[in-house]
């Protein structure tokens, strides 16, 4: 009970107010910008967070990243273009209800859905995070070192493209990660004999290049989005109690599928939108509706991307593995303000994971009035050309980066990172992936080489321990496993063709 | 996608090469069974099967599946090679520039020319880069007191 109240008191103040006010709106708008994902906006507010208190820091990047992923259903279903990927799954459904002239059901749908996505995720976070975090305080580095194996397979095996080249990118993201001296014997290495590189390559620049200067640079070769044309909007919500009583089962499914896919390392929003949707097509009465201005799929995958939005935090609090690349820039900023991720977070400073459960909470209900407020706002914030965002948004960068570190370094790191972003993303290399090798390097390096040391060189006990076997076992299943199916298929097909 | 690929299988393999040949070089700690480069050299040797694997699904993928490829008609390659590069040289001059130019000059000089290659006409890019450059600095500056460079023209504030 007093952990409950100490909680309460760290969400009362003055500053984590007006922080999930600000951070609230400026994910609004960020999300409803098309071409600005969640992740950007995530990563442009960090240098912010640099300066405020652990608990509005964390509170800034939750409201932030809540707000963007349902602001990004408002261009998707206005003009077809969504505002980030994690809406791109349903933007054809959206829009099919404004050609027809009812654009309201379609967002109020997304508002209505995303806010309880986004509460039964947190839920889902409060009852799957503690109950984990017993379980994993008998972990050892062999486990850590499983576990961090694991989530990086995941992020490879859950790349929609190529996986050699997925799992190519995520070792590039590691060799980012072994830059420096910081590791275990503090020798230098692939600095280039630079003073800067000593220190390693800087996790916030790379990753605001590689989500924020990449997009800038994605703006100078593709067309502008088209101008949305004015409208007034009827009643956003009218309707929606309807809905949520006739799809039920389909809001309860998308909700326990985000809260799968997003509790998934390298899986975000995105994927947890699109696996709903399919599942809500495939299992529909009416699949021949799907694509016709049908709210079916709109509210399952719609609850489904905001719920695993708040699961996507429960690897990243317990084990220091990010759920998405969201929470990839949030683990950043946990150690940044020595909120470190693990188990004992849950035990020696339970009334900060309370105040984060709060805050999910506070930023889902406060979804609605202003989620309101910016569908209706829309038609003037898409004014706004496209040149104006972008260019203030390098500055950002720049100013951003620099905020963090204190080092122009850093702006050339940001730099660097926008052409290897952007370079990866058009060749197929899997982004996400890349990001968390460099976020996970430096953890899954420490627990290798802690039990290399530990266990004088020898590899067996790393498969000694009942859960350091099982983690094991699923890690090499999770690589060998496509390889063997994919071989066994071609032999069965030589087979028969013979 | 079959070029790119095959440019991109032999580049990987190369620095996974490159990254094995260097953490091989990398001091041992006396006494203990591992040191700094077993992990370099762990990522280097993974590295080298995916490049094979990259190299010999080259071309597997039709062109029009290929992921991010977002280039109109309306500029040549070259012209979208360059247009593309743009944003990182900008932020390289402006890294060059802001010692001696200070922060004002420098920010408002990276908004004007972004705005400006992105289609913005003068007459509001010059507005909007002046506004959003002081609002920068007065957030970052003043308010979270970030030390940027005053160089040539400081604010009052």
């Amino acid at each position: 009970m007093d952990t409950l109240i100490a909680s309460f008191q760290m969400i009362a103040s003055v500053e984590v107010i007006v922080v999930i006010a600000l951070s609230s709106l400026y994910g609004l708008t960020i999300g409803c910008i098309p071409g600005l994902s969640a992740t950007m906006a995530t990563a442009l507010l960090v240098p912010i967070t640099f300066y405020l208190s652990p608990v509005a820091a964390v509170a800034a990047i939750i409201s932030a990243s809540a707000m963007a992923i349902f602001s990004g259903d408002i261009p998707g279903t206005l003009l077809r273009i969504p505002g980030t990927p994690a809406s791109a799954a349903y933007t054809g459904e959206a829009y099919a209800f404004t050609k027809r002239g009812e654009p309201e059901v379609a967002l109020g749908a997304a508002l209505w859905f995303s806010a309880i996505g986004g509460i039964f995720g947190t839920l889902a976070l409060m009852l799957i995070a503690p109950a984990l975090a017993e379980l994993a305080l008998q972990f050892s580095s062999y486990e850590y070192f499983w576990l961090g194996c694991l989530g990086l397979l995941c992020a490879t095996l859950v790349s929609s493209g190529s996986k050699p080249k997925a799992m190519a990118a995520l070792m590039l993201g590691l060799l980012v990660s072994c830059v420096g001296m910081e590791n275990a014997a503090g020798t230098p290495r692939f600095t280039f004999g630079s003073i800067e590189l000593l220190s390693g390559i800087d996790v916030i620049a790379a990753l605001v290049g590689v989500f924020a200067v990449a997009e800038v640079m994605r703006a100078m070769i593709a067309q502008p989005a088209p101008v949305i044309p004015r409208r007034k909007f009827g009643s956003i919500l009218a309707g929606q109690w309807a809905l949520t009583r006739q799809y039920k089962r389909q809001m309860m499914r998308g909700n326990i599928v985000g809260v799968m896919i997003g509790a998934l390392p390298g899986a975000g929003s995105d994927m947890a939108a699109w696996v709903s949707y399919a599942i809500s097509a495939r299992f529909s009465k009416t699949p021949q509706k799907f694509g016709t201005g049908h709210p079916e799929g709109l509210v399952e995958a719609g609850s489904a991307n905001n719920a695993s939005l708040a699961a996507g935090w429960i690897p990243s609090l317990l084990f220091g593995i990010p759920g998405d690349t969201i929470t990839a820039i949030a683990i950043g900023v946990l150690y940044m303000k020595g909120l470190n991720p693990g188990p004992t977070l849950f035990t020696q400073n339970a009334a900060s994971m309370y105040a984060i459960y709060w805050v999910f909470i506070i930023a889902n209900i406060i979804m609605i009035p202003l989620g309101i407020m910016m569908i209706r706002g829309t038609t003037y914030i898409l004014q706004v050309p496209r040149w104006a965002i972008m260019s203030t948004v390098l500055l950002c960068c720049a100013v951003g980066v620099y905020a963090v570190t204190n080092s122009m370094a850093s702006v050339l790191i940001a730099a660097g990172f926008g052409v290897v972003g952007y370079g990866l993303d058009r060749y197929g290399y899997s982004v996400a992936a890349f990001v968390l090798g460099i976020v996970m390097g430096p953890m899954v390096e420490e627990n290798f080489v802690t039990s290399l040391i530990k266990s004088g060189g020898s590899i067996t006990p790393f498969f000694d321990r009942p859960a350091a076997a099982v983690l094991a076992v699923l890690t090499l299943a999770g690589l060998f496993g496509p390889l063997l199916f994919r071989l066994i298929g071609g032999m069965r097909r030589r087979s028969t063709a013979h | 996608m079959l070029n790119a690929d095959r440019i991109g299988g032999l580049l990987l393999s190369g620095l996974g090469i490159a990254c094995i040949a260097a953490s091989i070089q990398l001091p041992r700690i006396p006494g203990q069974p591992v040191g700094p480069a077993v992990f370099p050299i762990v990522v280097g040797v993974a590295l080298c099967p995916c490049a094979v694997l990259i190299l010999l699904s080259a071309g597997a993928v039709p062109e029009e599946e290929m992921i991010g490829d977002d280039l109109p008609a309306q500029y040549s390659p070259a012209m979208a090679a360059l247009r593309l590069l743009l944003p990182p040289v900008i932020l390289v001059l402006y890294v060059l520039a802001i010692e001696p130019l200070g922060f004002l000059i420098a920010g408002f000089s990276v908004i004007m020319a972004t705005a400006v290659l992105l289609g913005g006409r003068m007459i509001y890019a010059v507005p909007l880069a002046a506004v959003m450059t002081v609002a920068i600095h007065s957030v970052f500056g003043t308010l979270l007191r970030v030390p940027l460079p005053d160089g040539l023209l400081a604010l009052p504030w």
